[in-house]
Order: C-alpha cells, then sequence, then structure tokens
C-alpha cells in the first residue's frame, strides 16, 4: 500500500534539520469506531518533511525506511508527531536551530522553509 | 496529629478531597465522582466538538464549581484514510470464514442497527484538532490527553486558566511531557485496561515518579482498592488514576449485564489479545477472544481489518445482551470490585481502606 505522505491536511514544509536522521516514534492513535487507542513504535528516517495541523502549530514529520514498526502497520511510511519522536543522535530535535523550543512546532512566522497548504 | 497521607500535592493542584481520579465515559460518573470529593475525567474521543460542548456545559452545571476533566486521544502516528468498503475488500476469504464459523459455533445474533465501525469516519489529526479547540474555547478545567503528547497546546491551555495533564506508559515519554509544561503526568501500567504500554504499574510509576521533580504523578493501571491507592502513594505517587471500577458503579450507563459479568469477573479474567482491534489490548474473555487464542486459529489481522472482522461479533453481543458473548476493556483491578455501589460510597470505601492500610503499616491512626 502506498505511504500516507499526502494524506494529512495542514501546512508543509521541509524541515532541513531534519532530513535523514534516524529516530524512534512513540506513536498510536485512536481505532476508528471504538473508544479504544493503540500504541505504536516505528522507527526509521525522517524525510524532513512536515505538516503543521492548526494552531498553534500541531507538527507532524514523514519517517520512511521503517526498520520496526507494528506487525499490524502496512504502510511504508507513517507521519509522526513531532513530539513523539526520540532521536539516534544527541543534536536536539529538528527545529531546535531555527529557535523553535523542544518538541514543539516553530511558530508560523519562523519556519525553517517555505510552508504550502 | 499524624499527617493525613491521603492530602497530597494533586489535592491542594486540583483542590479536591481526596487524590482519586475516575476515568469514565459516563458523565454521570463525573459528577457522582466530583461531589463526593475526588476529581473525573470524561472520555470524549468519540464525540464531535458539539457534545463535548454540551457534555462540559451539562457537567458544569452539577458541579458547584469543582474542577473535572475532559479527555481525549491525540494521535502521534498516523496512517493513510480509507473507506470501509475498500477495507472489506481486503480481508481474506478465509478470515471471513473464520469469523463467520465462531459467529455459528456460538449462535451470535447478528446486530440490530448498521455497525457503529461503518457509520463512523474514522479519527484524524483534523478531528482531534477540532476536539481539542472546543475543549479550549470551553475551558473545561482541566484536560487530559489519554494517548499522545498535548506539548503544542499547554501554553494555550494555561492561558485559559486550564490545567493539563499526560498520559504516558514510559519515564522518556513522561521527560517530553514535562518539558512541555505539563501540570501533572498520568504513568500507566501494563495492568490497566485497553491498549497500554509494556510496562508494569509498579515499575514505570516510581520510574516517572524519579524525573517528575514537583509535578504531581498520578498512578494508574489495575488501581480500585484502596490498598492500591496506598501503594501508590507509597512509591511516591500523588494519587491514582482509575477506570475499569467505575464501570460498575450505580450511576455508570454500563449495561447491566456487563456489570454483572464484571462483578463476576476475577484478575485472570482479562486478557491481553489482538483479536478485537488487531493491536493487543485488556479487555475481558469472551467466545471471541478464546476462539483467536487457540494453537490451530488464524493469526488476527492487521488494523482495521481486525476491527471489521470482530465489529458483527461484538455489535450482536452487545445490542442482544448476550451476557455470555459480550466483552468490554477492562484492567486486571477489576477483579477487586464485587458490588454495585454508588460512585461516592466506592469513593469513601476507597479512601477509607486506603487510611486502614497505612494505620496498619504504622499502627497510628492517619489525621
Amino acid at each position: 500500500m502506498a505511504g500516507p505522505s499526502n494524506e494529512i491536511p495542514g501546512r508543509r514544509g521541509l524541515e532541513p534539520s531534519a532530513v535523514d536522521r534516524r529516530a524512534e516514534c512513540e506513536g498510536g492513535g485512536p481505532l476508528p469506531g471504538t473508544r479504544w487507542a493503540a500504541r505504536m513504535e516505528f522507527t526509521g528516517r525522517l524525510t524532513g518533511e512536515y505538516v503543521d495541523h492548526g494552531d498553534p502549530p500541531w507538527r507532524w514529520y514523514l519517517m520512511v525506511d521503517l526498520e520496526k514498526k507494528p506487525d499490524q502497520w502496512e504502510w511504508k511510511s507513517a507521519w509522526c508527531e513531532s513530539s513523539s519522536l526520540y532521536y539516534d543522535d544527541d543534536s536536539g530535535p529538528p527545529g531546535a536551530l531555527s529557535g523553535s523550543a523542544p518538541g514543539r512546532a516553530p511558530s508560523p512566522g519562523a519556519e525553517t522553509s517555505e510552508g504550502k497548504d | 496529629m499524624p499527617k493525613n497521607p491521603l492530602h497530597t500535592k494533586l489535592c491542594d493542584m486540583l483542590e479536591i478531597e481526596f487524590p482519586v481520579m475516575a476515568f469514565t465515559h459516563c458523565k454521570d460518573v463525573v459528577v457522582a465522582v466530583v461531589n463526593a470529593g475526588g476529581f473525573a475525567c470524561l472520555g470524549e474521543a468519540m464525540h464531535p466538538p458539539d457534545r463535548i460542548s454540551q457534555d462540559i456545559n451539562w457537567i458544569r452545571e452539577r458541579v458547584g464549581g469543582k474542577p473535572f476533566g475532559v479527555d481525549l486521544v491525540l494521535p502521534s502516528s498516523a496512517p493513510p484514510a480509507g473507506t470501509v468498503d475498500k477495507l472489506h475488500e481486503g480481508i481474506p476469504d478465509d478470515y471471513w470464514a473464520y469469523a463467520r464459523s465462531i459467529l455459528d459455533k456460538y449462535d451470535v445474533p447478528p446486530p440490530k442497527a448498521e455497525q457503529d465501525l461503518h457509520t463512523w469516519g474514522g479519527l484524524n489529526q483534523e478531528i482531534a484538532r477540532e476536539q481539542m479547540d472546543v475543549v479550549l474555547e470551553e475551558k473545561a478545567p482541566v484536560f487530559c490527553s489519554g494517548l499522545g503528547s498535548p506539548h503544542f497546546m499547554v501554553e494555550a491551555a494555561h492561558e485559559r486558566g486550564m490545567k493539563v495533564m499526560g498520559l504516558v506508559g514510559k519515564k522518556r515519554q513522561a521527560v517530553r511531557e514535562l518539558e512541555a509544561g505539563v501540570d501533572a503526568i498520568i504513568a500507566q501500567g501494563y495492568d490497566a485496561a485497553g491498549h497500554t504500554g509494556p510496562i508494569g504499574t509498579f515499575s514505570v510509576v516510581p520510574e516517572v515518579v524519579s524525573v517528575a521533580g514537583d509535578t504531581p504523578v498520578v498512578a494508574a493501571g489495575g488501581i480500585s482498592t484502596g490498598q492500591h491507592l496506598a501503594a501508590a502513594l507509597c512509591l511516591g505517587a500523588a494519587g491514582v488514576w482509575t477506570g475499569s471500577m467505575w464501570l460498575c458503579s450505580r450511576e455508570s450507563d454500563t449495561d447491566m449485564v456487563m456489570k454483572e459479568k464484571l462483578l463476576a469477573a476475577d484478575a485472570d479474567s482479562t486478557v491481553y489479545s489482538s483479536s478485537i482491534s488487531g493491536f493487543s489490548m485488556r479487555v475481558t474473555r469472551c467466545p471471541w477472544t478464546d476462539e483467536w487464542a487457540k494453537a490451530d486459529a488464524l493469526k488476527p489481522l492487521h488494523s482495521p481489518y481486525q476491527m471489521l472482522l470482530s465489529s458483527e461479533y461484538i455489535q450482536g453481543a452487545n445490542d442482544h445482551r448476550r451476557g455470555d458473548l459480550m466483552t468490554e476493556a477492562a484492567g486486571q483491578g477489576i477483579g477487586f470490585v464485587t458490588e454495585m455501589k454508588p460512585a461516592r460510597q466506592m469513593m469513601f470505601d476507597m479512601v477509607e481502606e486506603a487510611l486502614e492500610t497505612f494505620e496498619n503499616l504504622t499502627g497510628v491512626m492517619p489525621g
């Protein structure tokens, strides 16, 4: 099945400091049709593509080359919420270079690349 | 007089009498627990924004200014969307046959109405965001994130005078949320109902306490008695987060047949199974979970396919109130809940037992 790269709505952009960084995502989400949720863990490479959803911005990064994913995950990629990512290196979260707080998306005015809807 | 061990920093922060937090999907339970001196959080993940708004105001009118919370599930990873019809096509024939064989074997009646899954469009970031926005707009006293980090809305919540709590299953998740400025951390162990983290309550609570500093940590997972409450406080928690026990309260809108099943359950009556949703979750055992656990059973499908398979069983069982078939998400602490009582009485019993436990340990009646 194709990856979810064009599925989530929001302001899109590319964060240079996230490109090719390896990370773990402690993800999860609600299960449609139920009042339950599931935890899901991923390991892979960030492309640097992001989506900022809403205001204040809720940032999501695209992870590909998934080395670890839930048995049930059939897609080749996953969108990972920025604060649920843990990086293999210790150079700080993406966006730190542009002045955003750890785990938070930069404010719309401080985006590191051209965002597009 | 010795210090009252049940008066914790969580009590001070929330201005509550007892350090007991209830998670429930029933707003009557929220009102009863809050008015009994505890704190309660209403699970609203399944509801649209206008319903959430109505519920907040309904509760507000009945608790006299006391604080309460709204719990949402924030997605933290996301797959593409899909339609139910399209998903149906992805289920292999042998799985349909296996599911059919279970329905036939146990004489599971068909659902009375269209299955819920077919009328629900699925939750994604956009829906979660809309839910969150209404919680901010209504200035619910407390926002609890049942899954996923609430980091992006902490500031907005604080500006509105709200408090924010995050539920975590690991220490490093707690560190992240503390950095984001949450007001309390709920550390949930494997004993809990539903989809939990892999670490047990007795390990995850002190781990999170070790990094939380002055921020209150609330213990969750398998907690349903005063002894559990006392133990959680001994682990360094400032309170407990309870869920399954309230399903059995008199005020709960849980079906009476299911309540009776829960009251008869013991800790071994729950099972960690992926046969319901495709992801492992703790539920009460039922024929469906038993059949999928057999050595010759098919391996449960991916989510959401497995949910499509299980939905006919679950809804058929619920619609026809078949106690022999029904299942519910419940934690291991459900085994200690043996009587249906008013929520107020459940709260007082828990508090009294906790105080007795401390007295037995110290020989001194706490003040």
